[in-house]
């Protein structure tokens, strides 16, 4: 009887068996095999997590930068000629493309770009005026 | 990051498969408890760093994900019942903790018996098989160290009734 049945009731043979059945379920679960793809793709979703997060930043960083633009822009529209003043609002709160403007106020588009050079000029900020 | 890179890899390779266990043990399936292990290790690794005891950080975290990802699709599975109705009197299936799972009888009956454990002596249970000692189990569990031997002991009875049921039957008839 005993020699086929290596396993006799003490803890040692109950911690053995348990320990053995829960190594068989981790394997049983996860093969070995699989093991490398599952860190394959942890990785890859961390990467994707962090470029995730690098986007989100950057884009609330051009939020944040419009705001602040569009902010101080607003107490300086005042001051300005009421053509430039429009050029201005249709531009930077309305967010039309220089076409847009030149076709909304009937004017040529080199004129647009100009009217709103000279007026953010005017306005002091000379680094605004790439846009 | 190199290092750290290769330090993770380590842990990874070493207790993924642990950690997907420790979920199974739990009671969660095996698709819900590799999503949530996943879930977990991809955190770890983000934060690699700061995590000062790895394979403990992850059993928490996964935990709580696998917990997530069950009560969402208990909630799909509602809505599947209530659709159900309205079409006609067919019962969609509960949820099977055992679905897309092949297992062989002793490894059953020991899954079967920590899952009928009460849950706080199954998660004592899971802890302790995973290697972590009653002490750092009260810690990590946030119980008095007397409670979590209490726990261990009743599972380990009832996981040891389980063992002499597959073990000693044919031992006390011969």
């Amino acid at each position: 009887m005993s020699t086929d049945r290596p396993h006799a009731r003490t803890n040692d043979t109950f911690d053995a068996w348990t320990s053995r059945t829960l190594g068989d379920i981790a394997d049983n679960l996860v093969p070995p095999s699989e093991v490398e793809e599952a860190l394959r793709q942890v990785k890859q979703s961390a990467r994707r997590a962090e470029t995730d997060e690098r986007d989100r930043a950057k884009r609330y960083r051009e939020q944040v930068a419009e705001q602040e633009f569009q902010e101080s822009l607003k107490p300086l529209l005042g001051v300005l000629p009421r053509r430039e003043k429009k050029i201005l609002e249709l531009l930077f709160f309305r967010k039309m493309t220089p076409a847009q403007v030149a076709q909304e106020l009937g004017i040529s588009q080199v004129h647009v770009s100009r009217l709103s050079a000279r007026a953010l000029a005017r306005l002091g900020d000379e680094a605004l005026v790439e846009e | 990051m190199q290092g750290e890179d290769e330090e993770f890899d380590a842990f990874f390779r070493r207790d993924y498969a642990m950690l997907v266990r420790h979920l199974a043990l739990l009671g969660y399936d095996v698709q819900i408890a590799k999503d949530a292990a996943q879930q977990a290790m991809t955190q770890a690794y983000e934060r690699w760093a700061t995590i000062l005891d790895p394979r403990a950080w992850v059993r928490s975290v996964a935990k709580r994900m696998a917990s997530r990802l069950w009560q969402q699709e208990a909630l799909q599975q509602q809505r599947a019942v209530v659709a159900a109705e309205r079409r006609d009197t067919m019962e969609p299936e509960p949820l099977d903790p055992y679905r897309q799972w092949e297992l062989k009888e002793d490894q059953r009956a020991i899954l079967d018996a920590l899952r009928a454990l009460p849950q706080r002596q199954q998660e004592v249970m899971a802890w302790s098989l995973d290697g972590f000692r009653p002490a750092e189990i009260a810690e990590h569990l946030d119980m008095a160290p007397a409670t979590v031997r209490s726990h261990l002991r009743h599972a380990r009875a009832a996981l040891k009734e389980t063992w002499n049921r597959s073990h000693g039957e044919e031992g006390c008839k011969a």
